[in-house]
């Protein structure tokens, strides 16, 4: 079962040991942790808004940690995503994923970003003194995401 | 009531975050896309836009312009999303 949280509250890297603590099966854990990047070169204070949908945004989440558990061999995963106001600087979202051994965890750890990026209900909204910008989603991402059906159909 | 649901950059357009509509009977997408223009012309158009998705009561699946929406439910519309 998957650990899935959606809060304002920071996190930290520790949270990462719910997923090894009194185990001896996990040979490997990889964990992303994604944050916020100053767009505004600076110049003044800045904060980032996620948008969510509760409920749906929630279900999505362990909608794409379950796909990764039942395509790769993953002893546990767990996704945090941080919503409502955010500053420069401070992380976003965590995701990890532990297995015996380590190129599932790897593997199982990057599709759920590129899954997450492209599917998760989330909206980022930039903030300065100059007004709000919502932000676009990227050609990238889709690209990142495409890569899995296909691994997965080839 | 249906209860409408505009996120991410939709809540701009539309000029709130939520919405309910009183309904004399069950409508359709179309249907319910018409009152919302008939408040805010252009909004139907906007709410169009290939790449916004509808969803109804929180299930990600493909709505049929004619598929039934009744009282309790909840239809959002989603723009392309952003997390990460």
């Amino acid at each position: 079962m998957p650990i899935i949280r959606v809060q304002n509250e920071p996190f930290d890297l520790a949270e990462a040991d719910a997923l090894t603590a009194g185990r001896k099966d996990v040979g490997g854990m990889v964990v992303f942790i994604g944050r916020v990047r100053d767009f505004n070169d600076g110049q003044d204070v800045s904060t980032l808004f996620l948008d969510h949908y509760p409920g749906m945004t929630e279900a999505a989440l362990e909608a794409i940690a379950n796909q990764a558990e039942a395509r790769w061999p993953l002893t546990g995963s767990i996704i945090i995503h941080r919503v409502g106001e955010l500053l420069a600087g401070e992380p976003i979202v965590l995701v990890a994923a532990a297995s015996a051994h380590r190129h599932a965890a790897f593997d199982a750890c990057q599709f759920m970003m590129d899954v997450l990026k492209t599917e998760a209900p989330f909206w980022k909204r930039e903030q300065s003194k100059e007004g709000h910008k919502w932000v676009d989603a990227r050609d990238s991402d889709a690209a990142a995401r495409a890569r899995w059906s296909r691994e997965e159909n080839a | 009531m249906i209860t409408v649901v505009f996120l991410g950059r939709l809540r701009d357009v539309a000029g709130t975050r939520e919405q309910k509509l009183y309904v004399a009977s069950k409508t359709t997408l179309d249907g319910l896309l018409a009152i919302l223009d008939a408040q805010l012309p252009g909004l139907a158009a906007q709410l169009s836009e290939p790449g916004i998705r509808v969803v109804l009561n929180k299930v990600l699946r493909p709505l049929a312009p004619d598929a039934e929406i009744g009282p309790n439910d909840e239809v959002a519309f989603m723009p392309p999303v952003t997390g990460g």
